[in-house]
């Protein structure tokens, strides 16, 4: 005799989570989660099974080869290659689905758009695994499509025009991330225009003619004035996005069409024909016309987000998700009723799966700091609507439901918490987090509404229609609010300022003056010197980083525009500029700041044991780090015990993180971009901590090359948190959350036994109230035991499902390194109550 | 010299028949899915091994 | 450095993704030499990308081992950029790296990782 089958009461008994959402979850939706090829990376590399596709490429340099001698502006004809890709790329329906449209041409390839970087292209070359076979004909096509590119794509055109000694620094991939490139990033939107339900692709098209027409008259008056030259401008931009919207219908209508192809000719059940027929009811509405139903309005979003990344790499997915598909949702499931909550429930985890599965071809560091998921696909929920009434609804609940059931990892959710939240809720965001997803991470929304309007001057109505941009930091969704490029490169390796100070500025790693040729620190005899020097290390690394940003947002619109983006953005169909034009923005720009912590331990362990207590000359420090620790093993141990370290309420280091702060507030606002805003810091990680482990050398806390950073933010170092969460917690209150940065990401984590049942739930919410009462503005959960780790790392194919909080994101555990692993495992588990 | 518009998995547009979508059923190790590409219809299909005489 | 010839070290390094003059085509990135760079002790892969560019640790900014005679500049700052598949066979300083990481699946190490594609039989 068998077994007995084991329940689904069972299992959540047992904690174990990702068994019982196997079970809990409709046919459908199982098939389809299971039918999803995760594409984040491994360490460096893409999973097996994965390919770079090669369609697209060759798409795209075929039309460019056929437009090399046409007379259009260089965006018309650029709109024109993103329109050939749309038209001709291969389109597929996965049985059972309900949502359609990805970027490859087949469910486990990988886009790779050739246009962006020679850099990029070579990667792809050089990649040992991701190579479609026959791997022979597979590279003659890279060849070609490579050697056509070379010269001619973004970063090539606009390198030329930065300043190259800063571009070297960068592209040493020492002291941070990302490249800029307004196609190289990701965009905010400008949902308010786009998602309210007011218009769709038809509409906007309608207005643009008409823009086009009025200045073509203006044109041809008797005159001639700057404005009239700017008006061809305007009227080509106006062209261009044109194009990528009518592509963009088209392509729908290309999914209709086989939709029906299927119903007709070759599905039998007919519930599924029913299902197809519905499929291309969809998509012959939308992006067309507005959306009238909750499909549709996902369908809608879907294609957006999917036309954005046709034109562009989109490292991340900045949406309000429960906002903007809201009101479809009430109007369907609770107040018309013809959708059961089943059924919403089904579409919302179809659209957590479609949005898991997008998948671009990164560079190396991309896809090292973002182990496990394609990019960082933060979808805001709750938060107040711009009159600042509660926003939580319908939609809120079942978002929340849904990713219960699909345990997908990216989408991962970050709540926007106020006072006025439900209990009802709330149970459900702490459903999440008791599950184990990692998420939502909690927010507080009126400290952020607060230091939006702080940072950038967003006015308070649009401050509260924020959505995260990333992990962490918010911008508006408004006209002038939203973010159209965000070029990761704006992100530091801040633990290098602290290993600067030791080798005046020369960074060993790279073999490469990077920093300020500050004076030898063996010879500095107070810690002021020390801190000086910290001082400005940190002012040249934050300007080597934020300077090829600003330069690249100038240059953007002329040499890399986006007509798509600008036609789905209402300040640009106004206007006829470039969505990245500056003048046009209002800005909200900031600096990501990786391996923070590590400074305030080391500049504190430096100030007691070299200046307080005279144990150690700097000299001698200078000289252990150089060596990286061989033959000083006690000295290091001194460095790591016997410093006080942050997140233990204790003044002395906390002091001094407060004091690198608001050095760094202060020079945060004399670092302008384009548009006149500042540039504040947010610190926080995601996986650099271990991307940047072998890049980062020796310091003052302690550590070696080689071992992992700290997992980020305001987080204490692993395991070096000794005194319970509320120490925690008020060393992070200690930190003006408004006015001292952007945002600070603090890690925690918490036993799932302890939070078990309704004490769980008040436990956890007791800790929430200190929180929010000390005035944090982030706090994210793991809440996995070391055993489920430990079995997961010896047995991986039963535990694919297993969630762990990484830093800003969530990953599957099986999906990043041994490394990361081993990382996530090492951190404290916090006692609550 | 077979076409395309010769063969089964050929689908011509309402609005203009000199094209149509090839339609075929793949599945791989995780999902089965129809997919579509556009082609003409008097595309040369002597080298396509999908190719089925309708 | 002055700014100009920073320009044109940095133009030399590959930054553009191809070094011109060096390789004129994608095709010579195929081309493996019995002793690449990357496979010597003294190589720094780019923390970057993998798009095969890195600097020697040994050799300084103004060296040229592919010219010949080859040019050893020892004394500097900056490292001499150049590929993992530069060819060394003019270099004096090379020195086989004992350790050769071919781990995809963890982070890479500047000092150690080489797996890529050319390399894989290597």
């Amino acid at each position: 005799m068998g077994e007995p089958a084991i329940t689904i009461q069972e299992h959540e008994k047992r904690q174990e989570w990702w068994w019982a959402a196997e079970k809990k979850r409709s046919d459908r939706l199982d098939y389809l989660r299971k039918a999803m090829w995760k594409k984040g990376a491994i360490g460096g590399l893409y999973p097996p099974g994965l390919y770079v596709d090669l369609e697209r490429p060759v798409l795209q340099t075929e039309k460019a080869r056929e437009l090399e001698s046409s007379p259009d502006p260089y965006v018309i004809k650029f709109a024109k290659i993103l329109a050939h890709v749309l038209d001709t790329k291969t389109i597929f329906i996965t049985d059972h689905s309900q949502l359609v449209g990805y970027l490859g041409s087949l469910p486990n390839t990988i886009t790779w758009d050739p246009t962006l970087a020679a850099i990029l292209n070579h990667e792809v070359m050089n990649d040992p695994s991701a190579i479609p076979e026959p791997e022979e004909e597979s590279l003659k096509i890279i060849t070609d499509v490579t050697d056509y590119w070379a010269g001619k794509s973004d970063l090539d055109k606009i390198l030329p025009y930065m300043d190259l000694d800063d571009s070297m620094k960068v592209l040493s991939g020492a002291i941070g991330w990302g490249v800029p490139l307004s196609r190289g990033g990701y965009s905010g939107k400008d949902y308010e225009y786009i998602m309210t339900g007011a218009r769709a692709f038809e509409d906007i098209i309608e207005e643009l003619d008409r823009r086009i027409d009025e200045a073509d008259e203006k044109a041809h008056e008797p005159g001639a004035t700057k404005e009239i030259s700017d008006l061809y401008d305007k009227m080509n931009m106006w062209e261009a996005m044109k194009i990528t919207l009518e592509a963009s219908i088209r392509y729908a209508k290309r999914y209709a069409r086989l939709a029906r192809i299927i119903a007709e000719n070759y599905e039998t059940d007919d519930k599924r024909k029913e299902e197809l027929l519905q499929i291309a009811e969809v998509c012959e509405r939308v992006p067309a016309k507005p959306p009238r139903t909750l499909q549709e309005s996902l369908q809608y979003d879907l294609f957006i987000q999917l036309f954005s990344r046709n034109e562009a790499i989109e490292g991340a997915w900045p949406a309000r998700p429960d906002y903007y598909h809201g009101s479809y949702y009430e109007k369907q499931v609770n107040v018309d009723k013809t959708l059961t909550k089943e059924e919403a429930l089904d579409l919302i985890g179809e659209f957590l799966i479609r949005a898991a599965e997008v998948s671009q071809y990164k560079p190396k560091w991309t896809r090292e700091g973002l182990q496990g998921i394609e990019g960082t696909w933060v979808w805001t929920l709750g938060g107040v609507k711009k009159d600042g009434s509660d926003a939580c609804n319908g939609m809120t609940i079942a978002f929340l439901q849904a990713s219960r059931l699909v345990r997908i990892a990216n989408p991962t959710f970050a709540f926007r918490w106020h006072p006025r939240v439900s209990d009802e809720v709330m149970r459900e965001v702490f459903e999440c987090i008791r599950q184990g997803l990692g998420y939502p991470s909690m927010r507080n929304d009126p400290v952020l509404i607060a230091n939006a309007m702080n940072w950038h001057g967003h006015p308070i109505e649009e401050a509260r229609t924020w959505a995260h941009q990333a992990c962490m930091s918010p911008a508006p969704c408004t006209k002038h609010g939203f973010q159209p490029m965000r070029m990761a490169n704006a992100t530091v390796n801040c633990a290098k300022i602290i290993e600067y100070v030791f080798t005046s500025g020369f960074d060993n790693v790279v073999n490469m003056q990077i920093g300020a040729e500050t004076p030898d620190a063996a010879t500095f005899t107070e810690y002021d010197q020390v801190f000086d020097a910290w001082v400005t290390q940190m002012k040249t690394v934050f300007s080597i980083l934020v300077r090829p940003v600003n330069r690249a947002r100038i240059l953007a619109p002329k040499m890399t525009p986006r007509p798509f983006l600008s036609a789905v953005s209402e300040r640009s169909v106004e206007s006829g500029l470039d969505v990245c034009e500056p003048s046009i923005s209002r800005g909200n720009a900031w600096i990501t700041a990786f391996t923070w912590v590590e400074n305030a331990d080391s500049l504190a362990a430096i100030k007691k044991l070299v200046f307080d207590e005279k144990k150690y000359t700097m000299a001698e420090i200078k000289e252990a780090l150089a060596s990286d620790w061989e033959g000083y093993e006690e000295m290091r141990l001194d460095f790591v015990k016997n410093a006080p370290k942050w997140g233990n309420d204790d003044d002395y280091v906390d002091d001094v993180m407060l004091d690198c702060l608001h050095e760094a507030a202060a020079f945060s606002r004399e670092l302008k971009c384009p548009s006149g805003n500042n540039w504040p810091i947010l610190p926080e990680n995601v996986s650099g901590n271990i991307h940047y482990a072998n890049i980062v050398g020796a310091l003052p806390n302690g550590r070696r090359l080689g071992d992992a950073l700290y997992d980020g933010g305001i987080s204490p170092g692993p395991g070096l948190d000794k005194k319970g969460p509320t120490a925690v917690l008020k060393s992070c209150s200690k930190i003006d959350h408004i006015s001292d940065g952007r945002a600070f990401l603090l890690n925690q984590r918490l036993s799932p036994t302890q939070l078990a049942g309704e004490k769980g739930y008040q436990l956890w919410k007791t800790y929430m109230k200190t929180w929010a009462d000390l005035g944090l503005d982030h706090v994210q959960f793991n809440c996995v035991s070391d055993e489920t780790l430990k079995n997961a790392q010896r047995d991986p194919e039963k535990y694919q499902e297993v969630i762990v909080r990484v830093a800003g994101y969530s990953a599957h555990f099986v999906d990043i390194s041994r490394k990361t692993q081993d990382n996530i495992i090492q951190r404290t588990v916090q006692g609550l109550g | 010299m077979p076409t395309c518009e010769e063969c089964k998995n050929f689908f011509s547009w309402e609005d203009d028949p000199r094209k149509g979508d090839c339609v075929e059923r793949a599945v791989d190790p995780r999902q089965a899915y129809y997919k579509a590409k556009p082609v003409n219809a008097d595309q040369d299909s002597a080298d396509c091994s999908s190719f089925q005489k309708k | 450095m002055a700014r100009r010839s920073r320009d044109e070290y940095a133009k030399a390094s590959g930054v553009f993704g191809l070094q011109p003059g060096k390789t004129s085509t994608v095709k010579d990135m195929e081309k493996v030499p019995e002793r690449p760079c990357g496979l010597c002790k003294h190589f720094l892969e780019s923390a970057w990308s993998s798009d095969g560019r890195g600097s020697c640790k040994v050799l300084k900014e103004g060296s040229d081992i592919t010219c010949d005679p080859p040019v050893f500049k020892l004394e500097g700052k900056n490292g001499y950029m150049m590929r993992i598949l530069t060819d060394a066979s003019r270099c004096t300083y090379y020195e086989r790296n004992e350790f050769i990481d071919k781990d995809g699946y963890e982070c890479s190490d500047p000092a150690f990782r080489r797996f890529m594609r050319q390399l894989r039989d290597k």
